[in-house]
């Protein structure tokens, strides 16, 4: 065995200048996966945690009736259910929320808004609306009359921190809820329907507009792993969740998982053409390795060389030329790497999926998943291009090659 | 084209109006000061609101609460096509944008639309006597089509009103022909020295369980009221 990896690396060196040719080139198929791999993972996180993790949770639980009616009084009677979620030990984060619509203004300037009743310390846990915001700070832990509003309806109603403003909604009650309220906090949450129309406020002060104390509309739970809500569902349902209707997120949002799923197929096809070029590089390296050497393997096979151990010489070299290949291209793939997770890339404006604005900035992420997923398959594929020419090699009828060119 | 449409006007086309204004003018006059209670009830609460209540011609109204308690003083000003809420527990005054004007007024079956409208069944409306008490059923019954471009959002709308020529009923259609909601006049009784229905009930078509009812306590007619009282100073008094 040693041997024949001896020999191998000497051949592959006898043509230094086409081997090196071959290996940078796969080098640079496998920098190109490496860093476009980065890239949507990266993209792929921020997805996931802008359109899942901070929009639907990982799991969700309404009122049976809430997610077609939309109707305010299908809620959720709140009373300790959250508190036993967050105690699970699969749970990272859990909100609840509080809907409602209302007029949102002063005497003469008004708009419909959408509200968005919230317990500060759980919402920020899960969005970080905290770091979105554009001008003063985020609601106090305690209810205090206080509102956020999004960016757009801001500037619409020429209101800024500091102003008060009035909202005044239909309370399920039958009475006219209202209230009013200091705008704490402008935020430009990325929401194209929130920065237009939305204002977050403590979910009591929202409670107390509504006339629904004590309840809310939703509840957002999270795990580590989107992907891992089936086992954070059953997880939930143990809380004593009662006729709630408890899902997933793939589940309450098909349109979404089916637009994270596209993601990873979209980048199967992109690795799968990179890799079926590289693999002709390889099969004509190899296959003008043993066209050239018809005499040499000729002799060997004379001298008493097994077809086997001909198969397994090929191979190896093949094999050689491939882990080349991988080193290289970890190599320039590293350093593309490396930009991409410290600099990122710049996608200017118009980042947009389903409703909300991306940082046009993406930055990559490195996971031992991804690099793996590029290295070895192409180390197997350089290994498998080189089967047929291995086999060439082994029927070589040796008084004939010897003879011959 | 009003014109052309009046002079061609029959003398019965007259009779008609004047029937048709009968529905528009119960409990209105000059102007009025009436107190009334408003009871609603939908499939999830029930609510009774007393309130007070001043109007001067067809186009300035002022509607105060005075129960229950939680709402005292929230008030509700219409002059012309405009309307704006006074909402004492945080004294302000919030004028109601056009979008929401065919939500419901104070949780009711009532719509803002239904309070501001001010203009007669006979100017927005083509209509048809369908019936009269000499066929046998001792009403009138009216069948009105909107005019092309008139600003309603019904499909056809039904007056009937009894032989002795009070109201009885207004129903209201959808353009499909569906009755969307009907509203009875009912308890006729002498206030403010007319003879008039007393309690209007207001019943949607599709949750006919539900209901708003408004009744007349005590109406006064021709009160002599200053335009002031109907501006938004007096709102928050």
């Amino acid at each position: 065995m040693k041997f024949l990896v001896a020999v191998a690396w000497r051949n592959l060196w006898r043509q230094s200048r086409r081997s090196l040719l071959t290996a940078s080139a796969m080098g640079i198929a496998v920098a190109m996966c490496l860093a476009s791999v980065a890239l949507v993972d990266g993209m792929y996180g921020a997805f996931a945690d802008a359109l899942v993790t901070q929009s639907l949770g990982h799991v969700q639980l309404h009122n049976g009736e809430y997610p077609s009616t939309k109707q305010p009084w299908h809620t959720i009677d709140d009373e300790g259910l959250i508190e036993r979620i967050e105690a699970l030990p699969g749970v990272t984060g859990a909100t609840d929320r509080l809907y409602g619509q209302a007029l949102l203004g002063d005497e003469n300037d008004s708009t419909g808004a959408i509200l968005v009743g919230i317990t500060p310390r759980r919402e920020l846990a899960l969005s970080p609306l905290d770091e979105r915001l554009v001008e003063g700070r985020f609601l106090a832990d305690e209810a205090a009359q206080e509102v956020v509003l999004g960016k757009g309806m801001a500037e619409d109603l020429e209101l800024s921190v500091g102003d008060s403003v009035v909202i005044i909604t239909q309370a399920t009650d039958g009475s006219l809820g209202n209230e009013l309220l200091e705008i704490v906090g402008i935020v430009s949450s990325g929401r194209t329907a929130m920065d237009r129309g939305g204002a977050w406020m403590h979910v009591e002060d929202l409670q107390d507009v509504l006339a629904l104390y004590g309840q809310v509309h939703e509840i957002l739970v999270t795990g580590p792993d989107p992907d891992a809500s089936a086992s954070l569902l059953a997880e939930v349902e143990g809380a004593e969740t009662g006729d709630l209707l408890v899902r997933t997120w793939q589940e309450a949002s098909p349109q979404t998982a089916q637009m994270m799923g596209m993601q990873d197929a979209s980048m199967a096809i992109f690795i799968a053409i990179i890799f079926g070029v590289a693999s002709l590089g390889v099969l004509n390296t190899m296959l003008m390795a043993v066209f050239e050497r018809t005499r040499e393997l000729g002799l060997m096979k004379a001298l008493g060389m097994t077809p086997l151990r001909v198969v397994a010489l090929v191979l190896t070299e093949a094999a050689l030329l491939g882990l080349l290949s991988c080193v290289l291209g970890a190599i320039l793939g590293g350093l593309l790497d490396w930009y991409l997770v410290t600099e990122g890339l710049d996608f200017g404006d118009g980042l947009e999926q389903m409703g909300v604005t991306f940082d046009p900035i993406i930055k990559g992420e490195v996971t031992l998943k991804g690099v793996v997923g590029v290295l070895v398959p192409l180390f197997f594929i350089c290994v498998l291009a080189a089967v047929w020419p291995a086999i060439r090699a082994a029927r070589l009828r040796p008084v004939e090659s010897m003879r011959g060119l | 084209m009003m014109l052309i449409w009046l002079s061609v006007a029959s003398a019965d086309d007259a009779e008609i109006v004047r029937l048709l204004n009968l529905t528009d003018d119960i409990a209105r006059g000059e102007s009025s000061v009436a107190t009334l209670t408003m009871e609603v009830k939908t499939a999830r609460y029930e609510r009774s609101v007393t309130m007070k209540a001043w109007s001067k011609g067809t186009d300035r109204s002022l509607v105060v609460i005075e129960e229950p308690a939680k709402e005292k003083g929230v008030a509700t000003l219409k002059v012309g096509d405009d309307m704006w809420n006074y909402l004492p527990k945080v004294d302000r005054t919030m004028k109601v944008p056009a979008a929401m004007m065919g939500g419901s007024w104070m949780g009711s079956h009532v719509t803002n639309d239904d309070l501001v409208k001010g203009s007669r069944l006979s100017e927005d409306y083509t209509f048809t006597l369908v019936e009269q008490p000499q066929d046998g059923d001792a009403r009138y019954v009216i069948e009105l089509v909107p005019k092309p471009d008139a600003p309603v959002v019904w499909g056809k709308v039904q007056v009937v009103i009894s032989e002795a020529e009070i109201p009885v009923s207004t129903e209201f259609y959808d353009e499909g022909g569906d009755l969307v909601r009907s509203m009875l006049y009912q308890d006729v009784k002498t206030i403010g020295g007319r003879e008039m229905p007393s309690t209007f009930l207001v019943v949607p078509a599709d949750a006919p369980e539900e209901y708003t009812k408004i009744s007349y306590g005590d109406i006064q007619f021709d009160v002599d009221l200053p335009d002031s009282t109907f501006s938004l100073q007096a709102l928050k008094q």
